[in-house]
């Protein structure tokens, strides 16, 4: 759906995009995550047709961003970073002027349709101007589906909430999926993409550093270090002799956890649990170290 | 196109420019005639003391030809910087709120955006203009005499409201251009009066905007010749600014930061 | 004798009517706004001092540029 490559976007003075290559599958949830300023916005200003690309080639459907004359010719829902509306038109008023834009009539069951699915049917008639944040972002995502598009481009939908505003968002993406919506999101909150994803694209001061599908990012980056922590604290002579045991490369004592590096997770595992078993040692703990999506960011982010 | 059109007037009415422009213009309409009867002659007694009758009368003016033709000049000096510096919002402040990121991936067109803005806020300066016009002939009817034709008044009043809708554009293009309200409204004023003053000092009123304020004040019963020439000139110059703000539109890059 | 009071006649008081009833409809119309919504650039009481006393000019500036943006 969404084609992207080697694309470049200099402003007068920045350089912001450096070579950005993405590509989004029908149907999937893509997370584009990078740190501030690291050319998300930039880069989804572009998708939307909103900014003209300064070199390569961004297919967004089927359309090239660089060759329509209006932003609404991609046929996309895009929400940006910080939705600005009217302050002066209620709920209700604005999506009945936005959705005027493609067809003659007011359809009223479209608009209420839409707001009970975010949630705002009793704010309809509330000027947006008295709105929460989290309010404005769900009428932002109201606005972006209105004409009910294949492709949705939502920038940092979740991040200037509250943790309550942010499981409202999460559970609108999670919706498109259902609806079978191809939805790009940026953020820089790992969670949230780790709850939604299905790939991800880390971009870092403005370039593409690694675009996988969430789960072999997650694969690939397991470390197979157990933590295991005891009940009396492990001795030096307890950790010489863990070391000595077939597989096990590498043995740390900090704070009182054991981290055990091994060869082969499964079997090294089994083999670990049996000593200390044997040893009639009890056990607090004993877990397989999970790299989250924050080290993983931050690895590939620092590797490249 | 009618959506856009529903949402100006309910921008001029929620935000309440419809009032303020109207109150602008009815303060001089009603003001103007009352200060020349009563309140100038009597600073002007305190001032120069023993003035005669007739010297007032030479100085300013008791005619109500005098009196509308006054009510012009102040509309088209303060009652420009007022609707410049009240309308300088319309689009610079949605370019640079962002507010028309939304309507334009909505599949807004620019055009349908531009024109409602300036058929609303035209329409209602050429109306105000016009209800103006014809308040400042009752009060100055009242306290001098009904000299002027009823007609040319009329005439008049549209006149006016024809430069005012060239003012809009006027507003609506530097908008587009600067992104800035409040230097759009300088810029708006300083074209504005630019032109009066080339207009005047070099004689070609007629060919330019300005020359319909000109012949507005002059409450004629007769209209220039060169009337139509000015004012399709006027439309074609509106045709132009709406031109521009449209390319430049088309060109730009939105959702800045 | 220079004169300096101006003689205020029924004739002037009932052409200043209208004016002084716009502006007083005008000027309670955004004192109420500025108690209702709040205010920006300048505090309540200056705006409710400006709005009354600088005749109908001092309502629309409250207007442009007083009132708090939200709506």
């Amino acid at each position: 759906m969404i084609q992207v490559t080697e694309l470049h976007k200099k402003f007068k003075t920045f350089h912001a995009l450096k070579g950005i290559t993405m590509h989004v599958k029908k149907g999937e949830i893509y997370g584009f995550i990078g740190k501030n300023g690291s050319g998300k916005s930039t880069t989804m200003n572009i998708l939307a047709g909103l900014s003209h690309p300064s070199s390569g080639k961004c297919i967004v459907g089927e359309k090239d961003v660089s060759k329509i004359d209006h932003p609404s010719e991609l046929n996309i829902g895009y929400l940006p970073e910080d939705p600005k509306f009217y302050p002066w038109m209620s709920a209700f008023e604005i999506l009945d002027y936005l959705v005027s834009a493609k067809s003659n009539r007011t359809n009223k069951g479209r608009i209420n349709e839409m707001l009970s699915w975010v949630g705002l049917e009793d704010a309809a008639q509330r000027h947006v101007g008295g709105f929460s944040r989290g309010m404005k972002q769900r009428l932002g995502i109201a606005t972006a589906l209105i004409h009910n598009p294949e492709i949705v481009i939502l920038d940092e939908p979740s991040s200037a909430l509250d943790p309550e505003g942010r499981s409202d968002v999460l559970r609108l993406i999670t919706d498109l999926k259902q609806m079978g919506k191809t939805v790009v999101f940026s953020t820089h909150i790992l969670s949230d993409v780790q709850k939604v994803c299905d790939k991800v694209g880390i971009i870092a001061t403005g370039r593409m550093i690694t675009e996988k599908p969430l789960s072999e990012l997650i694969k690939e980056n397991i470390v197979p270090i157990y933590d295991i922590k005891l009940k009396l604290p492990a001795d030096t002579e307890l950790t010489e002799k863990i070391k000595e045991l077939e597989g096990i490369t590498r043995v740390e004592n900090i704070n009182d956890m054991l981290s055990a590096t091994v060869t082969d997770t499964d079997k090294d595992g089994v083999r670990l649990m049996q000593y200390f078993t044997d040893q009639k040692l009890a056990i607090r703990s004993f877990e397989l170290r999970k790299n989250n999506l924050e080290d993983i960011f931050i690895q590939e982010v620092n590797g490249k | 196109m009618i959506q856009d059109i529903k949402k100006e007037i309910l921008y001029g009415l929620r935000s309440y420019r419809f009032l303020i422009l109207f109150v602008g213009f009815l303060f001089f309409a009603m003001l103007d005639p009352v200060m020349t009867k009563f309140i100038m002659p009597e600073i002007m007694k305190s001032q120069v003391p023993g003035i005669t009758q007739e010297a007032l009368g030479q100085m300013l003016g008791t005619s109500q030809l005098a009196v509308m033709s006054a009510y012009m000049n102040d509309i088209f000096q303060i009652g420009s910087l007022i609707i410049a510096f009240t309308l300088c919002r319309l689009i610079a402040q949605e370019i640079r709120e962002n507010t028309l990121v939304l309507p334009i991936c909505s599949g807004k067109q620019f055009a349908g955006i531009v024109l409602a803005k300036i058929i609303v806020f035209g329409t209602a300066l050429l109306l105000f203009s016009l209800i103006g016009a014809l308040i400042n002939y009752l009060y100055s009817g009242i306290l001098f005499s009904y000299d002027l034709s009823i007609i040319s008044v009329v005439r008049s009043g549209l006149l006016q409201g024809v430069y005012m809708v060239f003012l809009t554009t006027l507003i609506v293009m530097w908008g587009v251009i600067i992104k800035k309200p409040i230097a759009t409204g300088f810029l708006t004023l300083a074209s504005a009066f630019g032109l009066y003053f080339i207009g005047g000092a070099l004689q070609i009123d007629s060919y330019l905007p300005s020359g319909l304020i000109k012949e507005a004040s002059l409450f004629a019963v007769i209209p220039a010749s060169t009337l139509l020439q000015t004012l399709s000139i006027t439309v074609g110059i509106i045709l132009v600014l709406i031109a521009v703000t449209l390319i430049r539109l088309k060109k730009m890059e939105w959702n800045e930061r | 004798m220079i004169d300096t009071t101006f003689e205020i006649t029924r004739e002037i008081l009932l052409m200043l009517l209208p004016i002084i009833v716009l502006h007083l409809g005008l000027a309670i119309f955004c004192i109420v706004k500025i108690y209702k919504e709040g205010v920006q650039n300048l505090n309540k009481v200056t705006w409710t001092l400006i709005c009354l006393f600088v005749n109908l000019i001092g309502p629309i500036i409250f207007l442009i540029v007083g009132r708090r943006k939200e709506n």
